[in-house]
């Protein structure tokens, strides 16, 4: 194999694998940004959504897109409820909401543990095979968690930018007083953007599903990554989401690929060391305004 | 646990849990049947600490030069966990596979990687085997399924654990096919069929490969409590079940083995087995002791 197509290999594999992380960081940032609240329980969304695609596609052979919108729904419904029970109790309450969010975190792993049960589920390829171009070999599944991905960033995008409900976000994101001032419903706003979250994080879990294996515990390390990401990219920033997940993707790739596995960990937090050192509000957060 | 005058642990408390309470279960006279592989977990400072399941370093030397006797790897790779576990298997690992004539390039991971692409990438580039052995069932399936989708075709080792139902369900069958396996136990035989056969009736279809060797150690040890005929005065107990061989239990006739390892004779005398996987199935290829596989 040439390092040519060793290094579009390894380009590939972090772009898959940075894609699912721009996905979890979005939502995660997204109900940051909004709601204030630091998500702890948004990588068990992902697992929710993971679950359920694996029951209904794997287990249950239901066409493939009605897996999805079912898997998605269902986790979207199970994000109102708790942003109803749970986090609109804690909106703007960083530190209870965040230390909430841990509870809800465990209560959702140990539900889905008792429900099903501990062991793995595997869930079939939506595509299966490779697309070989030129020597590189890029397997379909992963393509098309690509591709799913790019679609669900750019759909959001076009749904904050240019849509009604998107400009009410953004306004209650820069400063939800003013924002209710001008008449912008608050209320509304904070579970609309809570359930995006949780279904974005609830598609980043069916796109992995059929890719990696479905348990009750695939929640925590894309919750930390997520986590990881929004530092680096900026708490609250979108695009800061997006930047961060790709690199940190990209830096996994090529750490793991050229150096070694244990080392692409370590690199990771170097960077959100130096980011924080060095622009603590991300690289593309906005400074908080001091009173 | 020791004030409230626990005498026996038998359970699958794994190398980190067995080595961290050592001190405590040797200082109170607890006997401990566990599932650590490590070297550590067994000695002559350690008495009471017995462990009823065939580890890695008994398993590993005839396994891997059997493997190698009847493939054509040479130059074969090792993804493990970065812990405990992961880097004694590694190490014993590499001996065999060294001893076997063969190369085992071991690349370290943190536990919770679920995406091997970028390791698997790099590592295949020369290998002609890949060794998965020391992994939980789910992960050696996941990096199987993600070194095929890589193109790789070479053999599979899984040197370790009872991990082929649960690989063969996240790598699926055709990812699978060909992979060799340890096989911990022997359906064949009539007593650990029988077991097996009363433990799915009362809990399902599902049983660990290691739940038979467990089984066995209580045997031993509730053996062990009649001849001494005591529950309670483990230092007489413990003896007395150094003293045992050819009990009959669900795994066969057992003894202990390991004084020349440990320096104590508490490790479980039992064969093993290498089982390959063919059509979703893994049949038996070679039955093993401690010095061989044939």
């Amino acid at each position: 194999m040439s390092m040519e197509i060793i290094l579009v290999q390894t380009v590939v594999n972090g772009l898959m694998v940075g894609m699912i992380y721009v996905l979890m960081a979005i939502g995660f940032t997204m109900v940051f940004g909004i709601m204030r609240i630091v998500n702890f329980a948004h990588g068990e969304f992902y697992m929710v959504g993971a679950f359920l695609f694996a029951i209904l596609y794997g287990s249950n052979d239901v066409p493939f897109s009605i897996s999805v919108l079912l898997a998605v729904g269902a986790t979207a419904l199970l994000g109102l409820l708790m942003e109803r029970i749970v986090f609109r109790r804690f909106r703007g309450n960083e530190l209870n909401g965040m230390i909430a969010s841990v509870g809800v975190a465990l209560i959702l792993q140990n539900s889905v543990l008792l429900m099903w049960g501990s062991s793995s589920r595997t869930v079939p390829p939506v595509i299966s095979g490779v697309l070989s171009v030129g020597g590189i070999v890029f397997p379909w599944s992963r393509l098309v968690v690509i591709i799913g991905a790019i679609v669900a960033v750019v759909s959001l995008n076009l749904l904050i930018g240019h849509t009604r409900i998107g400009r009410a976000m953004r306004a209650v994101a820069q400063d939800a007083e003013i924002a209710q001032v001008q008449g912008i419903r608050v209320d509304v706003i904070f579970p609309v953007a809570f359930v995006l979250g949780v279904s974005l994080a609830a598609f980043a879990g069916v796109l992995m599903a059929p890719v990696l294996s479905v348990s009750p515990f695939i929640g925590l390390a894309p919750t930390l990554k997520a986590f990881v990401i929004v530092v680096i990219g900026g708490l609250g920033s979108v695009p800061g989401a997006v930047a961060g997940g790709l690199l940190i993707g990209l830096i996994e790739s090529f750490a793991g690929t050229f150096v070694s596995a244990s080392l692409s960990e370590i690199l990771q937090f170097l960077v959100v060391i130096a980011v924080v050192l060095l622009r603590p509000q991300g690289l593309l957060g906005r400074k908080e305004r001091e009173a | 646990m020791i004030q409230d005058g626990i005498r026996f642990v038998v359970g699958p408390m794994g190398s980190a849990a067995a080595v961290a309470t050592k001190d405590q279960t040797t200082s109170g006279k607890v006997i401990t049947m566990t599932l650590a592989f490590t070297p550590r977990a067994l000695g002559v400072d350690a008495p009471f600490a017995y462990r009823p399941v065939i580890t890695t370093g008994e398993f590993s030397d005839p396994q891997v030069a059997w493997l190698m006797k009847n493939t054509s790897a040479k130059q074969v790779v090792s993804l493990l966990p970065n812990d405990e576990t992961g880097q004694q298997i590694g190490v014993a690992n590499f001996n065999s596979y060294a001893k076997a004539g063969a190369k085992l390039q071991v690349e370290y991971f943190e536990r919770e990687r679920v995406d091997f692409v970028p390791i698997l990438t790099r590592i295949l580039m020369k290998a002609d085997g890949l060794e998965l052995g020391g992994n939980s069932p789910t992960t050696a399936g996941l990096i199987l399924k993600q070194a095929r989708e890589l193109g790789y075709r070479g053999p599979v080792f899984v040197t370790g654990g009872d991990v082929a139902a649960e690989m063969l369900k996240v790598a699926g069958k055709d990812a699978a096919e060909g992979t060799y396996v340890h096989l911990p136990i022997d359906t064949s035989l009539p007593d650990t069929a029988a077991y097996v056969a009363r433990f799915r009736a009362k809990y399902g279809p599902n049983m660990n490969g290691f739940s038979p060797f467990f089984y066995a150690g209580l045997q031993m040890l509730f053996t062990a409590m009649k001849k001494a005929g005591t529950v309670d005065d483990t230092t007489k107990i413990a003896a007395t079940l150094d003293g045992l061989s050819d009990v009959p239990t669900a795994m066969g006739k057992a003894g202990w083995t390991g004084e020349q390892k440990y320096g104590i004779r508490h490790q479980i005398d039992l064969p093993f087995y290498v089982g390959q996987i063919k059509d979703g199935i893994v049949a038996k290829v070679a039955t093993c002791d401690v010095n061989a596989c044939r």
